[in-house]
């Protein structure tokens, strides 16, 4: 432990796949969450995850033995003092993520660097609260991040060089490329990202086409690895509007006013494929059914069954 | 060298993981003890190996002065070397550039260069390559029928590994035939974790069965070695690998291991054969089987063999594997001897052919550490 130790706190979906890409890349790993439950099931999955590799020949089972040893839980934030770096990916909303980092600012050395996963949300703004806001930092993942080899980094207003530069070092110590921009919200990904599946969602609600055509129309017409639709199920629905109102708040851009169809999906508990529907259907195993897509003419009464 | 005799020997490992160790012992045979210690990184490791030789109850040396040179062993040396080298900085530059041949070896044996260099700045060093002694293959053995720009542009070809083991039981055999190595065509077989074969004439090699990575010729303990280059098309495509994916299985997951579903350790195997399994059978049939077919096809390449020579932890222990491979090769010239072939092993050297065996088949244990040392003598004195 001690040097080389990484803190994640938040064990959902991002927390996990952070957790397993961290780990495998040889570093010990603490992960934090206050709920007991998500925290064990957060780490099965991890587990789970590793089995996958190994069941794809990506791992073998004495590699996922040393991975396994490297992981630690915890409920308690006091552990967050035990690593170097700490990384939060709780829900994408201020007022949560302000707290986190005002209870780990005064919980951790003010030599720990504390990141931010947040996708959305000024790094300057979370870190506001904060008595050592130059160790904060934003480190935007993309998921699955095992896979992905990125990290968008970028400094808040009163980010220092030293934990800029130890930022970019940890991101090439786990093989991703480090891209890095200036206190922007939504990056570069999200912000680019973010007004094509909202259009997507609109040429569906016009029935301009379906699920299908307008996601292979885009993967095939531009190599993307998932069409927009496929994207939004698999950010998660609600994400979306979240990601697309906060970047409204911040940039009043047209372009990010989430479609009306977004928000009814996630009324009507439509989330992708967490909740297993979303623009498709989905297996208990996460995979898309055959011919599943939303039909427009079904659109009314798909969101209100 | 006159005389040489081991003052102590070790071995570091997990540098820069959690729970490193140092295994240490005093002399060829002494008791070996276990260090477990904090190596961030390799110059603390040589730090660590250079206390152990100088100080406590198992130290060899009253000083550093005492050390004459370092030897070191450097995996990829690509064509740039063809015999091992005194180090200098157009030496450590030429390993930085052969980094792309062998991204996992080449940078930790070159940490541990700028190490002893930091520890020690006027010890002499010498680096021995895995490679360098195929340096001596003819185009037609190394070319690969690609492009011919690969090998142009990025020196794509086959280089081949174990060179230190190979060359020493090359010029072993020599001694034990009792005849001049220069009169000698031989067929060396390493066969440890990885595995290759090297046809051997007048001392130089002409071929061996790994190429431009290990992963090259033999099936292997989790290598798979040969294959239909366009399996791997079709599979990634299939199974919708990446290339991580895929170079993790042909490495990992192949080889015995991946036939058999039991180990990657021929001993497992072996255990009660022919009894254990109808699957480690096939593991050590097909194992076998490709060591045979390199042979036969040495033996073409150079014309005729007076030896062929096995090494290596399977190569010196296996006696069933060199059954299996000798069997039915009289017509080659080969006869084996089966209660020689029983009896050597645990470090045993011989002959394992009957009298009569026009080719004769011979044990010998490598020694690359005494290659390294007897090389850094030779380049310090040079």
């Amino acid at each position: 432990m001690g040097q080389k130790t990484v803190v994640i706190y938040g064990a959902a979906t991002m927390g996990q796949e952070l957790v397993q890409a961290v780990a495998t890349a040889g570093c010990e790993v603490i992960l934090i969450d206050h709920s007991e439950e998500k925290l064990n099931t957060g780490l099965k999955k991890v587990e789970a995850a590793l089995d996958a590799e190994i069941a794809r020949w990506g791992l073998t089972s004495g590699e996922k033995r040393a991975i396994i040893s490297r992981i630690k839980g915890s409920t308690d934030i006091r552990e967050a003092a035990k690593g170097w770096l700490v990384i939060e990916t709780l829900k994408e909303t201020l007022d949560v993520k302000r707290q986190l980092f005002r209870e780990l600012d005064a919980t951790c050395r003010p030599s720990t660097i504390i990141a931010s996963n947040s996708a959305t949300i000024s790094i300057t703004e979370i870190a506001a609260e904060c008595k050592y806001p130059e160790r904060t930092i934003a480190m935007h993942f993309q998921s699955p991040i095992p896979k992905v080899p990125l990290v968008e980094i970028s400094r808040g207003q009163k980010t220092n060089n030293e934990t800029f530069e130890s930022a970019v070092r940890f991101a090439k110590m786990i093989n991703k490329n480090a891209v890095t921009v200036y206190d922007c919200p939504g990056f570069i990904t999200t912000r680019i990202i973010l007004p094509m599946i909202n259009q997507a969602v609109k040429v569906l609600e016009e029935g301009i086409a379906s699920c299908e055509q307008i996601d292979t129309a885009m993967k095939l017409g531009f190599g993307l690895n998932a069409g927009p639709l496929a994207l939004a199920d698999k950010i998660g629905v609600d994400t979306v509007v979240f990601y697309l109102e906060n970047l409204y708040a911040e940039t009043f851009d047209q372009s990010y006013l989430p479609a009306k169809l977004l928000k009814k999906l996630v009324r009507a508990g439509y989330k992708g494929i967490k909740t297993s529907k979303g623009f498709y259907r989905y297996g208990s195993d996460g995979l898309r059914l055959a011919a599943s897509g939303l039909k427009v003419e079904q659109l009314s009464q798909a969101v209100h069954q | 060298m006159t005389n040489t005799s081991v003052m102590a020997k070790g071995l570091v490992q997990r540098v820069g993981m959690a729970g490193s160790t140092i295994d240490y012992r005093k002399g060829d045979d002494g008791k070996k003890k276990v260090f477990e210690c904090d190596i961030l990184d390799h110059k603390i490791g040589i730090q660590k190996i250079f206390e152990l030789l100088t100080s406590g109850e198992d130290a060899v040396l009253k000083s550093l002065e005492e050390l004459g040179a370092v030897g070191h062993r450097v995996v990829h040396g690509g064509d740039k070397f063809s015999s091992s080298v005194l180090v200098t900085e157009e030496v450590k530059k030429a390993i930085h550039e052969c980094i792309t041949f062998a991204p996992l070896h080449n940078p930790p044996n070159l940490k541990g260069i700028e190490a002893v260099e930091e520890i020690l700045p006027k010890i002499k060093q010498v680096t021995v390559f895995d490679t360098s002694f195929h340096q001596t293959m003819k185009p037609e053995a190394y070319i690969y029928a690609l492009p011919y720009m690969f090998y142009e542009k990025h020196r794509i070809r086959r280089y081949g590994f174990h060179g230190t083991s190979h060359r020493y039981v090359a010029s072993r055999a020599a001694k034990l035939l009792g005849k001049p190595l220069e009169t000698l065509k031989l067929i060396t077989v390493h066969l440890g974790n990885g595995g290759s074969v090297c046809a051997i004439d007048k001392g130089k090699s002409v071929d061996t069965s790994m190429g431009h990575t290990p992963l090259e010729g033999l099936a292997m303990g989790t290598r798979c070695g040969d294959l239909d280059p366009a399996l791997i098309l079709h599979i990634m495509k299939e199974y919708e690998l990446t290339i991580s994916e895929m170079d993790n299985l042909l490495n990992k997951h192949s080889g015995v291991l991946g036939i058999s579903q039991i180990s990657s350790d021929l001993r497992d195997l072996e255990e009660d054969w022919p009894k254990k399994s109808e699957r480690a059978n096939l593991a050590l049939d097909v194992y076998s089987h490709r060591i045979k077919k390199y042979i036969g096809a040495y033996i073409a390449v150079l014309n005729g063999c007076d030896a062929i020579v096995w090494t290596a932890g399977v190569g010196e222990n296996s006696p069933i594997v060199r059954s299996i491979v000798h069997g039915q090769m009289d017509w080659l010239g080969v006869k084996l001897d089966l209660a020689k072939n029983e009896i050597t092993w645990r470090g045993a050297e011989g002959e394992i052919t009957t009298p009569d065996s026009k080719v004769k088949v011979l044990v010998i244990p490598t020694n690359e550490e005494l290659v390294i040392a007897q090389d850094t003598m030779d380049c310090i004195n040079k």
